[in-house]
């Protein structure tokens, strides 16, 4: 169907959530009252690496008002890991705890202060270890072992080797090695963690948690607590954010399924915002050496990257965190020689898990190292970038066809929106212009739980329900589900209502992380809607005494193509289906064409996501060279979404894009950290951007209607996120003339390379790092 | 998270307030608007066994102004301060201070100017939760005789952080501090111990009623300097103040006053001295910002979020700029 003969689709209309969550309506975890509710506390290490000797929790148990208190013992010990291979998260410590905020003991009891009274009352005898808080120092050898199976403390390898790298550098006009450093962020989505669970005497359990992934979530709850899936109910709640930091599987959900299994009563734990920072997840501090050699016209004909990536206490999705970086690098440019070693590295800190900019060494190191190549050999970045940019109908070095691509469409409107060579070619003093491009997946392999399937069921009234297992978490999943259910069956979004995301009822989905809500949900919910209006159509036919192939439906009503005024309405032909017994249930699945054979660390190569984004943003900012402070004056993104089912929501997450992976991601967010303490886990010391500080965003969609996206739609922002970080390094680099190494780019630290700067010292970076290599173990691997 | 327990009293007169805090001492803390009092409370940095809210009482919110002084009583909400009359005409400086605390929400509705001159000082091992620092251990301001910042340090390092002290410092306002057996005047010059853990010269039987501000003789020249990583929400990083009158080509009068680098502002006196009475030049807002420097090196420690050497450098830089701006070079 021509784009314009589309009713919603394509066009800005508010969010079906929005009222709900304007008016306070809706309903958050921690709002959640059920009769004869507790509450649960944990009880955390305050120790970054100590042997747990003893637990007493006797005084506890007897503290009035307590209904009971759990510790390892109570647990049949199974550990938690994303993967088979990595399953080395005890859900409550035994032996060891391993960062500050490490899971030992919890309450359930009456109120807030009895619980708290009662973790007062729990003593734990450690004996303290040594620890480890950087990559460097845990990979030294005879350091301390976070794990003690885990040599040099390395948690995940990966390895990938395409092409032939040291022949093609032999080639190479130029080649540079420099390395790229940044700190830990964080996510500080609105709603902190949260946990409610119910158990019942069938010995279910429902529960109630931000996520993004009810159905990842059950199972890790039935593997944990030895109960059988069927009995684990993930209910649907909203959700206030997530930003990657919701993908995985906390202790949290299963000690408070274990307290309420224990007591017989519905349990409800609420994190603190501190506890929110350090006991969910955090993003990785990275150390990546790229070396990038190129033809005379700057061409990249190699590139070597080295990166290590300071995890944390446990694996979490290591594995993934580990290749992402480097994937999103391959898919945004053209290199037909690369090698990549990632390496993630245990440390007695917070657990690193997937954020919306996955690494920002990493991408910045990219596109910084670009320029500096640019910049000897005398070519601007957008020739640079252009150069180099992914086309449609190529395949990334680990094999991935890419279907459709807008890069350079992205790359060319950004540059020209924002009049990026006249002002890069005509320096003003202190001002600075820079470019990032990115690109990002919608999807990973992920087997049986790689697919979604939708139903469509219909109402005596016209009205529709759609049944999907896609979570929404913030983005507006449910909006984008009803709108394309909306769309297909002729209904305005009113006329749709949604269950989704409860396991109990909703059918599989694969979760809202790896950007693929849209792409297999929505075609998956587009699926069923059209599988509905086919049997609308097939009983309309009779009706209207047409063919089926003929028939449209709109405005709530089915009539000929071109005759709208003879129609039968919707709820007549629903009617007339019961009538004959024959109910309109559609149904709809989609599963994303990608190799299931891929794997991240032993089989590296195949399809990876069956559609990819690109995105490019130009960032201009105003430095003060006294301070160190930046000030974002403008910012020009561009997005290849495929398609915008919905152009402010795509606006809007391109916004918030800027925000996080630019304006905050690369001018203030980090943690710092005293030994193992986590010096900022609070809004107030870490700097999440404010409103008054953003400067004007003017975003660009580019559609390229991808083919199997629905409608050609593929992801919306996050190619945005990505690109931006590298955008907002590239101009404060470019207002100083200065290539930054360091991130993000706090005031000290422009400050620092202000005054380290010297003239006529060459094209280098700002700060000189150990460069991050291939390790060596001693058994020679 | 949770407040501890404590009784709560709210007096309707002064008097009764300051029998209830005769009693009770140290034991017993003044609730203004509570902006920081109860997050210091949630944080479980204090236990105090009584909290007596000033709210009700009357006389202690307004502001007066009197032939040669300007009152503000403490318990007057800051956007009250910064939208008065006479407030805008004589000291603009204040209203610049008082709009950039925190956020609108603070300014409006909760924070007083009394809480932001009493303002509890800070420090990053401080200003944490129970549970983070039962895991580093104490320092002078929990119970133990050491500082986490810098080891061996003999008192505690914490900042002032107020937005309006060093401006009402350099406005050479008083405070007048009320107990059941009289009240008296202090200057602020007087006001400030310099140790992190009982940063005020106010007695435990005390209140502190008003802040006065005398009028200016001559029309003023002044400026107001505070760097913050983001342009709202954010304690000062560092602040300045200056205020000046400029007479016949001469600087008759300065004070120069930095603050935010530790438990109380500093009055730049050798940069006073070497500035009064000579004809403003250039060369003099380098040398505020070389004693600044100085100043800030002796009493800065690593205790905030950005690092002791940009705290140090960035004093420099406020300094300076104080100057340019209140000496018009
Ligand atoms: C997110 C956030 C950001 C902030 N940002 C800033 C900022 O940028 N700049 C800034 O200056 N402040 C900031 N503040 C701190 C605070 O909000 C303000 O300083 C405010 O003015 C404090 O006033 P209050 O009336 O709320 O004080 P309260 O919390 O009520 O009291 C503060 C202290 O003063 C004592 N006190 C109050 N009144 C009296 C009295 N009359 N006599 C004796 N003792 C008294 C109290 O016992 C207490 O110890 C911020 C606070 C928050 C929560
Ligand atoms: S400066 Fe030292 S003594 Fe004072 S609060 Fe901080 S750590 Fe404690």
């Amino acid at each position: 169907m021509p784009q314009q003969e589309y009713k919603l689709v394509g066009k800005s209309i508010p969010r079906v959530d929005s009222k709900a969550k304007v008016t306070g309506e809706a309903v958050f975890t921690a709002d959640l009252e059920l009769p004869r509710m507790l509450v649960a506390k944990i009880l955390r290490s305050p120790y970054p690496h100590a042997r747990i000797l003893n637990i007493d929790v006797s005084k506890a148990k007897k503290l009035r008002g307590v209904h009971a208190v759990v510790t390892g013992k109570d647990t049949a010990g199974e550990k938690w890991g994303v993967f088979r291979y990595t399953r080395d998260q005890q859900l409550l410590c035994v032996d060891k705890v391993r960062y500050v905020g490490d899971e030992v003991a919890a309450v359930a009891a009456v109120d807030e202060d009895t619980a708290l009274e009662a973790l007062e009352l729990i003593t734990v005898e450690y004996e303290e270890l040594p620890a480890v808080f950087d990559a460097w120092s845990a990979i030294a050898p005879g350091a301390a072992l976070v794990h003690e199976d885990k040599p040099r403390n390395i948690n995940v390898e990966v390895k990938i080797d395409v092409g032939d790298v040291d022949e093609a550098f032999a080639r190479c006009h130029l080649v540079r090695e420099d390395t790229f450093v940044a700190e830990e962020e964080s996510y500080f989505m609105t709603e902190p963690y949260a946990v409610v669970a119910n158990s019942h005497s069938d010995g279910s359990v429902e529960v109630w948690m931000p996520n993004a992934s009810p159905h990842t979530k059950a199972k890790a709850l039935s593997n944990a607590l030895r109960i059988p899936l069927s009995q684990v109910n993930v209910r649907k709640i909203t959700i206030g954010g997530a930003f990657g930091g919701r993908s995985d599987v906390f202790p949290a959900e299963f000690i408070t399924c274990l307290l309420s299994l224990k007591t017989r009563r519905p349990v409800k734990l609420v994190y603190s915002r501190e506890e929110n920072t350090i006991a969910t997840r955090k993003g990785h501090a990275m150390i990546t050496t790229h070396k990038t050699g190129v033809d005379k016209e700057g061409r990249v004909l190699a590139r070597e990257s080295v990166a290590y990536l300071d995890g944390g206490a446990y694996s979490s999705t290591g594995p993934i965190a580990t290749s992402v970086p480097f994937l999103c690098h391959e898919q945004a440019y053209n290199v037909p020689n690369v090698r990549f070693t990632g390496y993630r590295i245990y440390t007695n800190k917070p657990i690193g898990g997937m954020i919306r900019v996955h690494g920002r060494s990493f991408a910045c190191g990219i596109d910084t190292q670009l320029d500096m190549i640019g910049k000897e050999l005398g070519i601007d970045p957008v020739t640079m970038h252009l150069r180099n940019a992914r086309k449609a109908g190529e395949t990334t070095p680990t094999g991935s066809y890419v279907a459709s691509c807008g890069m350079t469409e992205c790359i060319e409107k950004t540059a020209a929106e924002s009049n990026f060579l006249d002002k890069f070619n005509n320096p003003q003093p202190l001002r600075g212009i820079g470019m990032g491009v990115n690109s990002v997946q919608t999807g990973f392999p992920l087997g049986i739980r790689g697919g979604s399937q939708a139903f469509v069921k219909f109402h005596e009234d016209g009205g529709a329900t759609v049944v999907s297992g896609v979570v929404d978490n913030g983005q507006g999943n449910d909006h984008m589900l009803v709108l394309i259910a909306a769309e297909e069956l002729g209904l305005a979004p009113d006329d749709i209502r949604l269950i989704s995301a409860d396991t109990e009822v909703t059918p599989t989905d694969a979760g809202s992380y790896s950007m693929i809500s849209t792409f297999g949900g929505g075609n998956a919910v587009k699926r069923a809607a059209e599988d509905a209006k086919a049997q609308i159509f097939e009983v309309a036919s009779h009706m209207l005494e047409a063919d089926p192939q003929d028939l449209v439906a709109a405005n709530r009503k089915v009539f000929v193509r071109g005759a709208p005024d003879v129609g039968v309405s919707i709820a007549k032909i629903v009617r007339q289906a019961l009538l004959m017994g024959r109910p309109i249930m559609g149904r709809g699945s989609f599963a994303p064409e990608v190799d299931q054979r891929r794997e991240w660390i032993t089989n590296p190569r195949g399809q990876l996501s069956q559609a990819f984004s690109f995105g490019a943003t130009v960032t201009e900012v105003e430095v003060d060279p006294e301070t160190g402070m930046v000030k974002a004056l403008d910012v020009t993104c561009a997005q290849d979404c495929g398609f915008a089912l919905n152009p402010m929501v795509v606006e809007g997450q391109f916004e918030g894009s800027v925000a996080f992976g630019g304006h905050g991601g690369m001018l203030s967010e980090e943690h710092r950290w005293h030994g193992g303490h986590c010096l900022n886990p609070t809004m107030l010391e870490y700097k999440i951007p404010v409103m008054k500080d953003m400067p004007r965003i003017k975003p660009i969609i580019v559609e390229t209607i991808d083919p199997a996206g629905p409608y050609g739609a593929k992801e919306a922002g996050m190619s945005v996120a990505m690109s931006a970080a590298q955008a907002y390094c590239n101009a404060v680099g470019n207002a100083l003339g200065i290539y930054f190494n360091h991130f993000p780019l706090t005031p000290e630290r422009i400050l620092d390379a202000i005054e380290k700067r010297k003239e006529g010292q060459g094209i280098r970076t700002a700060w000189e790092f150990q460069p991050a290599r291939v390790i060596k173990t001693d058994d020679g691997t | 998270m949770r407040l501890p327990q404590f009784e709560y009293f709210a007096p309707v007169s002064l008097e009764d307030a300051l029998k209830l805090k005769d009693q009770m001492r140290t034991s017993a803390w003044i609730l203004a608007g509570g902006t920081d009092l109860v997050v210091n409370l949630k944080h479980r940095l204090l236990a105090p066994a009584a909290l007596i809210s000033i709210r009700n009482i009357r006389n202690l919110t307004g502001i007066d102004l009197t032939p040669d002084t300007l009152v503000i009583r403490a318990g007057t909400a800051l956007a009250q301060v910064a939208s008065h009359p006479a407030v805008k005409e004589h000291f603009p400086i204040l209203v610049k201070a008082i709009n950039s605390i925190g956020a609108m929400a603070i300014q409006h509705f909760r924070g007083t100017i009394g809480g932001n001159l009493c303002l509890t000082p800070r420090c990053l091992f401080y200003n944490q939760s129970l549970f983070w620092r039962k895991g580093k251990g104490s320092c002078h301001r929990t119970g133990a005789k050491d500082c986490l910042a810098l080891k061996g340090s003999e008192s505690c390092q914490s900042i002032c952080s107020g937005d309006t002290v060093p401006v009402l410092l350099a406005l050479s306002a008083s405070v007048r501090l009320v107990g059941l057996g009289g009240s008296r005047v202090v200057p602020l010059t007087e006001f400030f111990s310099g140790l992190g853990e009982s940063p005020y010269h106010i007695l435990p039987e005390e209140i502190l009623t008003e802040i006065r501000i005398p009028l200016p003789w001559a029309p003023i020249s002044w400026s107001y300097q505070r760097l913050g990583m983001r342009s709202a929400v954010d304690f000062p990083l560092v602040n300045a103040a200056a205020v000046a009158v400029l007479d016949k080509g001469k600087v008759e009068h300065l004070r120069l006053v930095i603050s935010a680098v530790g438990p109380a502002p500093v009055i730049l006196r050798e940069a006073e001295k070497e500035i009064k009475g000579a004809q403003p030049e250039p060369r003099m807002a380098d040398r505020a910002a070389e004693i600044a420097l100085r100043a800030a090196g002796g009493v800065v420690v690593e205790n905030a979020i950005q690092s002791r050497d940009y705290r140090v450098k960035m004093a420099g830089v406020m300094a300076r700029r104080a100057v340019k701006e209140a000496l018009r070079l």
